[in-house]
């Protein structure tokens, strides 16, 4: 009993940790606000931070979803309907992507795009100075930008191709084969376009709605890709982020805090509808799975074709992250260690890579340490209710801890900073609000991961233990925790993983400050003009291990995750 | 040893009854067998005696002392379910010092001896066969001490010789420490083999 008040304390720590600062932060701003709710929503766009954001997240958005799908679906199909060899190995190199810290993809795709030295300028590509052929295409006067609109797109891409792939390829892989025969016998799938009709799409509709979907909330919310390779453009996540520092201050700034009203509950209802629409699409996709898993046996040896698609594609999928390591280990035209021994460098007076990595090594393991109790608590909670019977309250509870998914981490940010810091400041030291954002941002999928676990394990086990007299908590301690160790192991790596490349929370709390975390310094690094040469190598250092942190965290989930969990993502 | 008695046991779930008004008693050191066809509730009644099921109405009592609100880990009741249930995560050894309230040793090398598994105590649990597996679960089952021991078919996935061997050394196990037992199945055989009394399930006392 008293374990369980634990748990269900936990649980409303963890719901609170994102409701609280939300709450309080939107009563401030509707108080300093010189505007409705209503009046901020229509006003919107009459910033120039704001102007046409709402348009451009969600052309950006819905164009981004759609070009990732055109281009994952025929690698998911490549990947499942063909033999490979170390399929595991090729599979985590083309959904790495997705894993990285968004400051290390946009600092991967400007070296790409780099105009001077980046790969795409030697075979004639200039997407950022837009000379040459982009140059001509933006002439034409179709975009005012149509480099940088290409170079984000293809960012866009590249991070969100994993997600098509982890829920498209499992559904055509396993596709029982003789279903496929017995269709080639009967009317409705003699041609192509019947099986197509009548098996491909209903099989697939689902993973590639929930792709779409959120592919389309990531783009929508882009931040600090949007920033990096597109500063003249603002998506309403950037908006939030750019005017939140002057938001919710009484007898100040009263048209910012307008703003923020508005594009908070602008973005909040597209991310709500997307949310939703997500949840409908994977309950549909349920229905799906007793189709596959069964025989699969038409798998052919891939031609020559097949294979240079699929070479070409995992070239694409590293040639960023290896950009970044190269070029940190590049002054001008020469190779050089400068730009990691400038790592301990503060360039003009600001924070260095190291101070940064120290910093956002202080924030994982806080975040890590108190988020792993909170994530168990709450995941336990969840489980007993299911357990007990209690379905009904227990999809509340599971739907209330997953609400920050629903929410950009701009919108943490500016909760934490208008409902938290600026209500109570003396509470509040500023440089422990971000360890708050990295919770309420990472424990949505730690306790996922945990839940996942408890839900696959026998409750014999438990019972077991309880007819041999263990009580309570020497079952948790000798039984459930040692089986459930794989989950724990993995919801410890993705809480550091998150925090580690957290932005946008950190972004709205901490930038200026001496406190900032890594991506905010390489951030500030690559956008200060400055003639010192190590500026950027630095950077691309810090983006090196940041990268390489990342990708260790990601082996080691991938380790321990077992064969059919997916953590429920 | 210990006298069970069970007395006007009624289970329901939400507002369906799914077991109603069972009533029986088994003497001390004596061993019962429960018949009845898969799916009749045999199942959920032991788990109502062992304390793992909340029961609607009714009693259970070990001697006499009512236990039916004492908590399944409180209870002093044993199960041993159909499949081993062995922790994957510790050895043989460490299986069976789950059911050790203070750790002894020698009682553990005892315990192996009597279920026939001397020397398995470093092996992993995954290197077991299904009879040994089994073994293990009633070694650690009568390791905690029960006062009465519950099995449920835990011979069902096992083959026949085995079956037969298995279960005549856990009777005479059994019979060595004088455990009470109620064994559940649906083999009418193995309740001769296994038993003292034997019941239908749906011969139990209705009232």
């Amino acid at each position: 009993m008293r374990i369980n008040y634990w748990y269900s304390l936990a649980t409303i720590i963890q719901c609170s940790l994102l409701i609280i600062p939300l709450s309080l932060g939107l009563m401030k701003i509707v108080n300093v606000a010189d505007e409705s709710i209503f009046e901020a929503i229509l006003n919107f766009d009459e910033h120039p931070f704001t102007q046409d954001a709402l348009l451009f997240s969600l052309g950006i958005g819905i164009s981004s979803a759609c070009l990732t799908l055109v281009v994952g679906l025929p690698i998911a199909w490549i990947l499942a309907r063909y033999k490979w060899p170390k399929i595991k190995l090729i599979r985590a190199v083309l959904t790495m992507p997705f894993v990285m810290p968004s400051i290390v993809v946009a600092v991967g795709f400007l070296s790409l795009i780099d105009p001077d030295n980046g790969p795409l300028a030697y075979i004639g590509i200039d997407l950022r100075r837009e000379t040459g052929i982009i140059g001509t295409v933006r002439d034409l006067g179709i975009y005012e930008h149509p480099g940088h609109l290409i170079a984000l797109l293809i960012a866009h891409i590249w991070f969100n191709l994993a997600l098509v792939i982890r829920l498209s390829e499992p559904s055509l892989r396993d596709l029982d084969s003789d279903r496929i025969d017995q269709l080639r016998v009967l009317p409705g799938g003699r041609s192509r376009i019947g099986r197509l009709r009548n098996l491909w799409w209903p099989l697939l509709r689902p993973a590639i709605g929930a792709s779409f979907l959120l592919t389309f909330v990531q783009c929508f919310s882009s931040f600090v890709l949007v920033r990096q390779l597109m500063p003249e453009s603002f998506t309403i996540e950037r908006s939030l982020a750019e005017l939140g520092g002057a938001a919710g201050i009484s007898g100040y700034g009263a048209p910012d805090s307008s703003m923020v009203l508005g594009g908070s509950i602008l973005q909040l209802s597209v991310m709500i509808f997307a949310m939703l629409s997500l949840s409908l699409t994977q309950s549909r996709q349920r229905t799906v799975e007793p189709m596959t898993r069964m025989n699969n046996h038409d798998h052919k040896s891939p031609n020559s074709f097949v294979i240079l698609i699929l070479g070409l594609f995992i070239i694409f999928s590293v040639l960023p992250l290896i950009l970044v390591i190269l070029g940190s280990f590049q002054i001008q035209e020469s190779w050089s260690l400068a730009g990691w021994e400038a790592m301990e460098e503060r360039f003009q007076g600001g924070t260095s890579i190291f101070d940064g990595i120290q910093t956002s090594i202080f924030y994982s393991l806080i975040a890590v340490l108190l988020g792993l109790p909170l994530s168990w608590g709450a995941a336990s909670t969840i489980d007993n209710l299911e357990r007990s019977g209690k379905e009904k309250t227990a999809v509340v509870v599971d739907t209330m801890t997953l609400l920050p998914l629903g929410v950009s981490a701009a919108i943490v940010g500016l909760g934490l900073l208008v409902g938290v810091q600026k209500t109570i400041p003396t509470l509040f030291a500023s440089s422990w609000l971000p360890v708050w954002g990295h919770l309420v941002i990472a424990t949505p999928f730690s306790i996922r991961v945990i839940l996942s676990g408890m839900r696959r394990l026998d409750p014999g086990y438990m019972e077991t233990g309880a007819t041999l007299g263990l009580k309570k908590r020497d079952r948790i301690l000798r039984i459930q925790l040692p089986l459930l160790r794989g989950s724990i192991v993995v919801a410890s790596a993705l809480i550091i993983a998150i925090s580690l490349g957290e932005f946008g929370a950190s972004w709205v709390l901490l930038r200026g400050t001496e406190s900032m975390t890594l991506p905010l310094v390489i951030d500030a690094q690559m956008t200060r003009p400055s003639f010192d040469p190590t500026i950027r190598p630095s950077a691309l250092a810090g983006s090196t291990v940041l990268m390489i942190v990342t990708l260790v965290l990601f082996l080691t989930v991938e380790r321990w995750r077992d064969e059919g969990d997916d953590g429920g993502f | 040893m210990t006298e069970i008695q069970v007395k006007n046991i009624m289970l329901k779930h939400g507002s369906k009854v799914i077991l109603e008004c069972c009533s029986f008693d088994v003497k001390s050191g004596d061993r019962m067998a429960l018949l009845g066809p898969s799916g009749c509730g045999k199942t959920t009644l032991l788990r109502a005696i062992a304390g793992l099921h909340g029961i609607s109405s009714g009693t259970v009592s070990l001697d006499s002392d009512d236990v039916t609100e004492i908590p399944a880990e409180k209870r002093g009741i044993g199960l041993i379910f159909q499949r081993p249930l062995l922790m994957p995560h510790l050895d043989v050894w460490g299986n069976l010092r789950l059911g050790q309230k203070r750790y002894n040793e020698e009682e553990i090398r005892i315990m192996l001896d009597l279920i026939g598994l001397n020397g398995f105590g470093s092996r992993k649990v995954d290197q077991l066969s299904g009879g040994e597996s089994q073994r293990i679960a009633v070694g650690r089952a009568l390791l905690a001490k029960p006062r009465v021991l519950l099995l449920d078919e835990p011979f069902s996935n096992l083959d026949s010789s085995l079956r037969i061997r298995l279960s005549k050394d856990i009777v005479q196990i059994l019979e060595s420490r004088n455990t009470t037992a109620i064994l559940v199945t649906h083999d009418g055989d193995e309740a001769e083999r296994f038993s003292h009394i034997s019941m239908n399930f749906e011969d139990l006392e209705k009232k």
